[in-house]
Order: structure tokens, then C-alpha cells, then sequence
């Protein structure tokens, strides 16, 4: 389970302006195994998403390194969630999930075949040939990582993808995105801003400074798997949740 | 529809009254009645009018818009084109059409061919500018997720610039297939051989006032016409935009 993935080194990342410039990052280390399950943590402005655009091959670091294990970094090995769903909203579901595969060169038929097989685990089925305005909050999120799962790549960039839900669909979609996990054996990098869902979604927790952004802790939940609801009322939870609040400045004592 | 039907029948019964009760001449203000008979009177010859205005309206149109897709596509591609087109499409469009129509019978001749141009002038460029700030306006968003797949600026283009531009489009066509029929009867009536601007022109000189508003009637109609063809097209071709709609949540399994 333990084998190394994708490491970063002292990454660093500045953005600079005619009259400012401003640090976004500051020598990020840290190591992703395969088939973990990491959630970045972090104040606005930590630099969570420069960090997956960088993962993503968007944006070049200014220093240290980005290593993928079995290649070259770059942009061909992770796929990328980002914050909006970003789904087109003159394709349909399914024809929208197909993206990746188009881009990559298959044939609209060819990709729908590939995509149909995961459509019922998405809960999407009755909804392939709907347009993306008239799905739910909750529907578009599962679309959208559908595309993103799609892409074929192992590690999986999802940018607080439950940003937008309300608080109950998301604990559905928290629960039903560990089944994805657990199922198809993909390695995740989850950002978010909610504590618990970092807790509650994670092996490790990545926690990352205000501006700049450092790695200020790197936190193992010591929760067994596969997780329930229930175990949010858990001592290792309530203690995982303090440790995580006082690193964000939220505890007084 | 009823307020509207409402309105157009009181109004039209106004009309009669008005002529009837003032005792107004025929060649002043006609009656509808007066209209209606006209209509049955020159008909063979409106028939053929008819016909020949929208033939010419047509291929005006059809260059238009073929015209409008190449400069937009190029003013886009290329920002140097964009930039110096762009001023120029737009205080084009408040060029006098009665200078210009003059002008192209002294250039072309009498015939077609002036009505076509006449035609293809008023209605490109309100589809160009409309087209070109719907390519300008699409998400950069959708653009660099596309590049994260993998894909190449022909597939970005056809996946998402042309169908996000498409709705500016239809704004730009709906436009222009309103200025479309007018235009050529300005043509006709310039320099025309032919059509519904040469048929009013004729009854003007006659003083037959009431084949006059024939005309006007028939080029409104025909007008409406094209527009609603238009939107029909334009609401199958944006289905998503139309049936994009929200289900109700209670609507769906669950409470996804």
C-alpha cells in the first residue's frame, strides 16, 4: 500500500505584478503513496489550488521538484477537478464524461462505450442524456468527477469539489465519493476548507500556512476504514478535529 | 396570443372607421377593405413580387451569413484583423443605406445583383459583431481544462468556441433577417427590375396608395416570417439552452 506515488520537494511559487509580487508557496515537501486518500487543508490564500495547477501541469514551479513515480512530471498524469464543475453546458452528461477520451484522439461512439460501464456506480444513469442545468448540485459534483475519473490517470486533483452542497448532500457525497475511492483505485488530493470533511475524507491530512504557504503539519487519521458517519462522534476524530483547529488559529487556549 | 390579436383586430377596425366616417380619399388614406381588394386585384403580379424579393433576400442573406463566419473566425484567430476591423464593423453600420444603394446601381447596374449587395451589407454586419464577441466571450475556464485533457487547439475550437459563440450568433442572424427584407426592398426600389420595392415604388407614382400598403403588409409578414423560421432553427439547434431548465429536486431519486 505504502509505495510512493508522487513527491514534491521544496516547491516554491511566486506570482509577480508591475508594482507587487506575492509568495504563494514556499518549499512544499511532501509524498502521496499509491491509493491514498490526502486532503490539504488550508487558510484562503494558502496557495491550495497554485498547488494543483501545478501537479496539473498548468502553472511551472519556480523551484524544487515534482516527481511522479514511473515518469516525468507533467501534465499527462494527474486528473484535474477544478473548483467550478466547469462542465459544458451544451453537452450532455455523458457526452460531457467523454471529454477526455476525445481529446485524447477516441471516437465520440468508441468513448461512450467506455464511459456507459461507470455510469451506474455514479448514479448517473438516468441522467446521460440530461444537459448539465438540469441536474442538482450534487448530480453536476458526480458528472464532473466522472470526467475526471474518465481521464484514465491514477491520481486524482479534486479542488473542493463539495464546496457548493448543502451540508447533508455533501455528507452523501462524502460517503459515496470513499466507495469511488475504495472501488476503481485511484489515489486522491482533496482540498477543502471544512475541517471535519478533511478528518472525515482522509489517511493523511496536509495542513498549509497562510501566505506563504508551508506544510505546517502533516496528520495521520487514525480512523480505520471503510469510514462511517457514525465516527465522527469518536475521540480520534474530536482529537484529529482540535489538532487541525488550532493549527488554522481557531483555538484560544 | 389573444392581446395581441386583440389589439390588431380593433385597431384595423379603427382604420375602416376612420376612412369611412371622415369620408377620406382613397389615395390619401385607403381603407382596409380598399387593401384587400388590391391584393386580389394585382395579384399575379404580386405573386411574381413577392418571389423575386425573397429570392434576392435569400441569397443576400446566405452570403451574409457565410461571410460573417469567415471574417469572425478570422478577427478572432488573428488580434492585428480583430483590431482594425473591429472600429471599422461597427461605425459601418450607421452608413446611410439610401447613399449607398445609388451607389451600387452606378457601380453594378441595374438588375439582381445591387438588390443582393444591398442586402449582404445590412445584414453581415450585425452577424459579425455578434459572432465575434461570442468567440471573444468564451470561458477561459473551459479552455484550459480542455488543454489539461490533452487537447489540441481544432478539437478546443469545435468543443467549445464554436458553441459558445453559437447563441451570440442567433442573436446577430435574428437581427439581421429583420433588416433583411427591408434592405432589399430598398434595393429594388432604387434600381430594381423587379420585386416588392419596384411594385411600391410603381403604385406610389400611380397614386395607388392602397397597393402601397399592400407592399408594407407583405414585406412586414414576410419579415415576421423569416424571424420566426429563425427562432425555430435557433431552438433546435440551442436545445440545451432551452431545455436547461432545473428539474424540481422532489423530481429526482434521492436527495442528490
Amino acid at each position: 500500500m505504502s509505495t510512493p506515488l508522487l513527491s514534491l520537494r521544496e516547491v516554491s511559487k511566486s506570482f509577480h505584478t508591475r508594482e507587487l509580487s506575492v509568495k504563494a508557496l514556499e518549499k512544499i515537501s511532501f509524498t502521496v503513496n499509491e491509493g491514498e486518500f490526502i486532503t490539504i487543508i488550508g487558510p484562503s490564500g494558502s496557495g491550495k489550488s497554485t498547488l494543483f495547477n501545478i501537479l496539473a501541469g498548468l502553472l511551472d514551479s519556480d523551484e524544487g521538484s515534482v516527481d511522479f513515480v514511473g515518469g516525468a512530471a507533467g501534465e499527462c498524469k494527474v486528473g484535474y477537478m477544478p473548483q467550478r464543475d466547469l462542465l459544458l453546458p451544451w453537452r450532455r452528461v455523458i457526452d460531457n464524461a467523454t471529454l477526455p477520451l476525445e481529446a485524447a484522439g477516441m471516437s465520440r461512439k468508441g468513448a461512450r462505450t467506455q464511459v456507459a460501464e461507470h455510469l451506474e456506480s455514479f448514479g448517473l444513469a438516468e441522467f446521460q442524456r440530461s444537459y448539465p442545468a438540469e441536474l442538482s448540485g450534487g448530480m453536476r459534483q458526480r458528472a464532473a468527477l466522472l470526467r475526471t475519473v474518465t481521464t484514465g490517470r491514477r491520481t486524482l486533483l479534486l479542488d473542493e469539489p463539495f464546496g457548493a452542497l448543502d451540508a447533508i448532500t455533501r455528507r452523501h457525497m462524502q460517503d459515496w465519493l470513499l466507495t469511488v475511492h475504495r472501488e476503481l483505485h485511484r489515489t486522491i488530493l482533496f482540498i477543502t476548507h471544512d475541517v471535519d470533511e478533511a478528518v472525515y475524507l482522509a489517511d493523511r491530512v496536509i495542513v498549509l500556512s497562510s501566505r506563504p504557504g508551508r506544510v505546517i503539519r502533516e496528520l495521520t487519521v487514525p480512523l480505520p476504514r471503510p469510514r462511517e458517519q457514525q465516527m465522527t462522534a469518536e475521540p480520534g476524530f474530536g482529537a484529529s478535529v482540535a489538532t487541525l483547529l488550532s493549527d488554522l488559529g481557531l483555538s484560544h487556549r | 396570443m389573444i392581446p395581441p390579436v386583440t389589439v390588431v383586430v380593433v385597431a384595423v377596425a379603427a382604420w375602416q372607421l376612420i376612412v369611412v366616417a371622415g369620408g377620406l380619399p382613397a389615395f390619401i388614406l385607403p381603407s382596409p377593405a380598399n387593401v384587400m381588394q388590391a391584393v386580389t386585384e394585382t395579384g399575379p403580379l404580386l405573386t411574381a413580387a413577392v418571389a423575386d424579393t425573397m429570392l434576392s433576400t435569400l441569397i443576400g442573406l446566405s452570403v451574409a451569413i457565410g461571410l460573417a463566419i469567415v471574417v469572425a473566425a478570422a478577427m478572432d484567430f488573428v488580434s492585428f484583423v480583430r483590431r482594425g476591423l473591429y472600429p471599422i464593423l461597427v461605425a459601418s453600420q450607421t452608413v446611410q443605406i439610401l447613399a449607398v444603394a445609388p451607389l451600387l446601381i452606378i457601380w453594378f447596374g441595374f438588375g439582381r445583383l445591387p438588390t443582393v449587395l444591398v442586402v449582404v451589407l445590412f445584414t453581415f454586419f450585425p452577424m459579425a459583431i455578434a459572432t465575434v464577441d461570442g468567440l471573444a466571450a468564451t470561458d477561459p475556464d473551459y479552455v484550459a481544462l480542455i488543454q489539461s485533457m490533452g487537447g489540441r487547439k481544432g478539437f478546443v475550437w469545435r468543443v467549445v468556441r464554436l458553441p459558445a459563440a453559437l447563441p451570440s450568433f442567433f442573436s446577430g442572424l435574428r437581427m439581421a433577417v429583420t433588416y433583411s427584407v427591408v434592405a432589399a426592398t430598398v434595393g429594388e426600389w432604387v434600381g430594381g427590375t423587379d420585386g416588392l420595392g419596384l411594385y411600391m415604388l410603381r403604385s406610389k407614382n400611380a397614386l395607388k396608395t392602397d397597393q402601397v400598403f399592400v407592399g408594407m403588409i407583405i414585406t412586414t409578414a414576410i419579415s415576421i416570417g423569416l424571424f420566426v423560421i429563425v427562432a425555430l432553427v435557433e431552438r433546435f439547434a440551442l436545445a440545451w439552452k432551452f431545455r436547461g431548465r432545473p428539474r424540481e429536486q422532489w423530481l429526482e431519486h434521492g436527495i442528490y
